[in-house]
């Protein structure tokens, strides 16, 4: 079993069209380019403690983001085959975790390859 | 070759997701009401003017706004053609959160309350139009509050905090009505919610109210899922997400610091 956090591009940077921040709150600039994305990735995952996690960036032209429609957050998970054994809804209402660890319980469980 | 993998224990998959939990917008560190930013604290300008005011006299001009990409039109919310704290007066929108969250609360609440379930992942604009001639009893051709009584918010019980707070206490209509009854007439038409959704799309379709053929959906459940080979940021080789294939599952927890 592998897990990834798939940084994506900001839901709310400063300069966006609906900018949060502030307080407690991160403020963030639209990354221009992959390093500085990067570095956001890294303070992020810093400071919400999810270090024991690998992260992947995806870069600026958004492609990944885009291949899977995952803005601002979304879960999935990838079957052993290569297929998706699991979309979750559009963040943040479609955002569920609970939903995500009975797709893991169930692709673990059966085994991607039973049926093949 | 992945840099890391973890072995799905119990304890491991909780501990991950509960941490991909705070990934969502914004849920990790307020612990006061969104709403209520104090004017005076607005990060947002402390944060400008430390970085571009090179000459520290409270004006960013264009030439100290030296962003690589960077368009002054985007921070320069009050168009006065400079950046000051006027513009961040009450927050990073310029005072406009709390307008910010009376749409995502009635987005929230038009997810819900119009889509067919077919795919719960985005709102369509011809479920908009069935979902409301299915409510409009009188076939007036928009929704009263009496029409859409029976309408159910989402259920936000396992969303985060802020969710939560955003959401308590509203029904459907009243939500809805505070941003998209243009005319104040106390319905919503099919028109009016139309406009409103067009306003939040911001390009990407997070709500898609385009026509399905143009809305992004991301891969369905049994299709093959798109390759990819992203850096980690702790350094190291590339990960390719094919070369899971025939060796284990991969969860994907995609998301910002926003």
């Amino acid at each position: 079993m592998a897990f990834y956090v798939v940084y994506i591009r900001e839901a709310h940077p400063l300069d966006g069209r609906s900018p949060m921040g502030g307080g407690n709150a991160p403020i963030v600039e639209d990354p221009v380019d992959l390093i500085e994305r990067n570095d956001v990735a890294r303070v992020c995952m810093t400071r919400l403690a999810l270090e024991p996690m690998p992260a992947l960036v995806d870069d600026v032209d958004d492609a990944v983001n885009r291949a899977y429609a995952a803005a601002p957050d979304r879960l999935y998970l990838v079957a052993r085959d290569g297929t998706i054994a699991y979309r979750g809804g559009r963040g943040p209402f479609g955002f569920l975790p609970e939903e995500l660890a009975e797709a893991i319980e169930a692709e673990l469980g059966t085994g991607g390859d039973t049926f093949n | 070759m992945p840099v890391v993998r973890t072995t799905a224990r119990p304890l491991q998959l909780v501990v991950a997701l509960a941490a991909a939990l705070s990934l969502t917008a914004c849920v990790s560190s307020r612990d006061d009401e969104f709403m209520e930013l104090d004017p005076a604290q607005d990060s947002a300008w402390a944060f400008l003017s430390a970085k571009y005011d090179a000459d520290g006299d409270g004006t960013i001009t264009a030439e100290e706004y030296d962003r690589p990409g960077g368009d002054l039109a985007r921070v320069d919310r009050n168009e006065d053609g400079v950046i000051t704290v006027a513009d961040y007066a009450g927050g990073p929108s310029g005072g406009r959160e709390a307008q910010m969250m009376r749409m995502m609360r009635a987005r929230g609440m038009a997810m819900t309350a119009f889509q067919d379930d077919e795919d719960p992942s985005d709102l369509k604009r011809t479920e908009l139009v069935t979902a409301v001639a299915r409510l409009d009893a009188d076939a007036s051709g928009a929704l009263d509050a009496e029409e859409m009584a029976g309408v159910e918010p989402p259920d936000v019980s396992g969303q985060p905090p802020m969710v939560r707070r955003m959401m308590a206490g509203a029904t459907p209509f009243a939500a809805l009505a505070e941003v998209a009854d243009a005319d104040a007439d106390g319905s919503l038409s099919t028109d009016e919610l139309t406009t409103f959704f067009d306003s939040m799309d911001d390009g990407d379709a997070v709500w898609s109210m385009r026509r399905p053929k143009k809305a992004p959906q991301g891969p369905a459940q049994g299709e093959p899922a798109p390759d990819f080979t992203l850096t980690p940021t702790a350094g190291g080789d590339p990960v390719t997400l094919s070369s899971f294939a025939g060796d284990r599952p991969v969860a994907l927890i995609f998301g910002s610091y926003t």
